[in-house]
C-alpha cells in the first residue's frame, strides 16, 4: 500500500512535469473531486459495515473511548505546536495532523481543501506518522504500557500498525486497537473539515 | 463539508443496506475499490504538484515540515493517552511482572 501510494505520487509528478500538457493536467485536477466523492461513499460504507465494533464498544464500556479522544486532542495540540515552530497557519497545520496517520485520505482531503502543497505535506507527514508508530510500538509498550502504544498509531491502529500490536500486546488490547482505529478513521474527514473551518 | 455528508450517507448504506453475511465478501471488494481510488487520487495530487514550476525547490522544505508535523502529534498523543489510560483503565507499566 505504502509503495503503491508513493509510486502513484511520483508518477503523477513526473507525468505533469514531462508528459501531460497543461490542458490534460487541468482536466485531471477537475475530475479529482468526483473520484473523491466516490471514495468517501466507499469509506462510509466500510465504517457503517462495522456493526461488531459498536457491539464490542458497549461490552468494554465507554472508558475505552478515552483513547481516541486523547489521540485526537493530543494530535491537534501537536499540530498547534508545529504551527508555532514552523511559522505556518493553524488552519493548515491542525487539519494536516488531523489525518491521524491515515495518509492516503488526509493527503487527498487536505489537498482538496487547502491546496496541493498542504496536501502533500499531509500525505508525507501522516505517512511518516505511520512508519514512526510502527517502529515505536515495541518501545512504548515496554515503557508506557500497551494501551498507550495505540496512541501514536492513531487511525492506523486498525490496519497497518495492527500487526505490531498483535505481536507486542495481548488480545484484548488488539480488540481495543481495532476499535480505536475505526473510531479515529471515522473522525478523520470530520476533523479535517472542522479544524479548517475553525482556524481559518 | 460535502465530503463529510457523503461519507455519512455511505455509513448509513453500510449499516442498513449491507446484510451482515455479505460484509466479509463485500468488505474485501470495497477495500480493493478504495485502494484503486486512492491511487488515482494520489496520482492526481502528484499531477497537481508537478504542474507547479518551482516544485523541486519546494521538496526539501516539504520534507522538513512533514517530519515536524508527524513527530509533534505522536509525542503529544502519547503524553495525553498515557496518563488517561493509567488513571481510567488501571494500566500500569508491568515491569515487575515480566
Amino acid at each position: 500500500m505504502v509503495y503503491l501510494a508513493i509510486v502513484s505520487l511520483i508518477a503523477g509528478v513526473l507525468c505533469a512535469q514531462f508528459i501531460f500538457t497543461p490542458e490534460i493536467s487541468d482536466l485531471l485536477i477537475r475530475l479529482s473531486d468526483l473520484v473523491l466523492y466516490v471514495l468517501m461513499i466507499s469509506v462510509g460504507i466500510s465504517v457503517g459495515m462495522n456493526k461488531v465494533v459498536l457491539r464490542k464498544l458497549k461490552e468494554y464500556n465507554l472508558t475505552v473511548l478515552l483513547i481516541p479522544v486523547g489521540i485526537i486532542i493530543g494530535s491537534a495540540a501537536g499540530g498547534g505546536l508545529a504551527a508555532l515552530v514552523l511559522q505556518m497557519p493553524l488552519s493548515t497545520c491542525v487539519p494536516i495532523v488531523s489525518g491521524l496517520g491515515w495518509y492516503s485520505l488526509s493527503g487527498v482531503l487536505v489537498g482538496d481543501l487547502i491546496g496541493a502543497e498542504a496536501g502533500t505535506i499531509a500525505f508525507l507527514s501522516n505517512l511518516l506518522r505511520e512508519i514512526l508508530s510502527f517502529l515505536l510500538i515495541p518501545f512504548i509498550v515496554r515503557h508506557f504500557g500497551p494501551y498507550t502504544a495505540i496512541a501514536p498509531a492513531g487511525a492506523t491502529s486498525e490496519d497497518t500498525t495492527l500487526p505490531m500490536m498483535i505481536k507486542y500486546t495481548s488480545e484484548d488490547v488488539v480488540v481495543i486497537s481495532v476499535m480505536n482505529g475505526v473510531i479515529c478513521s471515522a473522525c478523520v474527514p470530520f476533523l479535517i473539515n472542522l479544524s479548517y473551518q475553525l482556524f481559518r | 463539508m460535502a465530503v463529510v455528508i457523503i461519507m455519512a450517507a455511505g455509513t448509513l448504506i453500510g449499516y442498513f443496506l449491507i446484510p451482515v453475511r455479505a460484509t466479509e465478501r463485500f468488505g474485501k471488494f470495497n477495500s480493493q475499490f478504495q485502494l484503486i481510488l486512492v491511487c488515482i487520487l494520489i496520482f492526481m495530487m502528484g499531477v497537481k504538484l508537478g504542474s507547479r514550476e518551482d516544485f523541486l525547490q519546494e521538496l526539501t522544505q516539504l520534507g522538513w515540515k512533514s517530519l515536524v508535523l508527524a513527530a509533534f502529534p505522536i509525542v503529544l498523543s502519547v503524553a495525553l493517552v498515557y496518563p488517561l489510560t493509567k488513571r481510567f483503565l488501571g494500566w500500569h507499566v508491568r515491569k515487575e511482572e515480566e
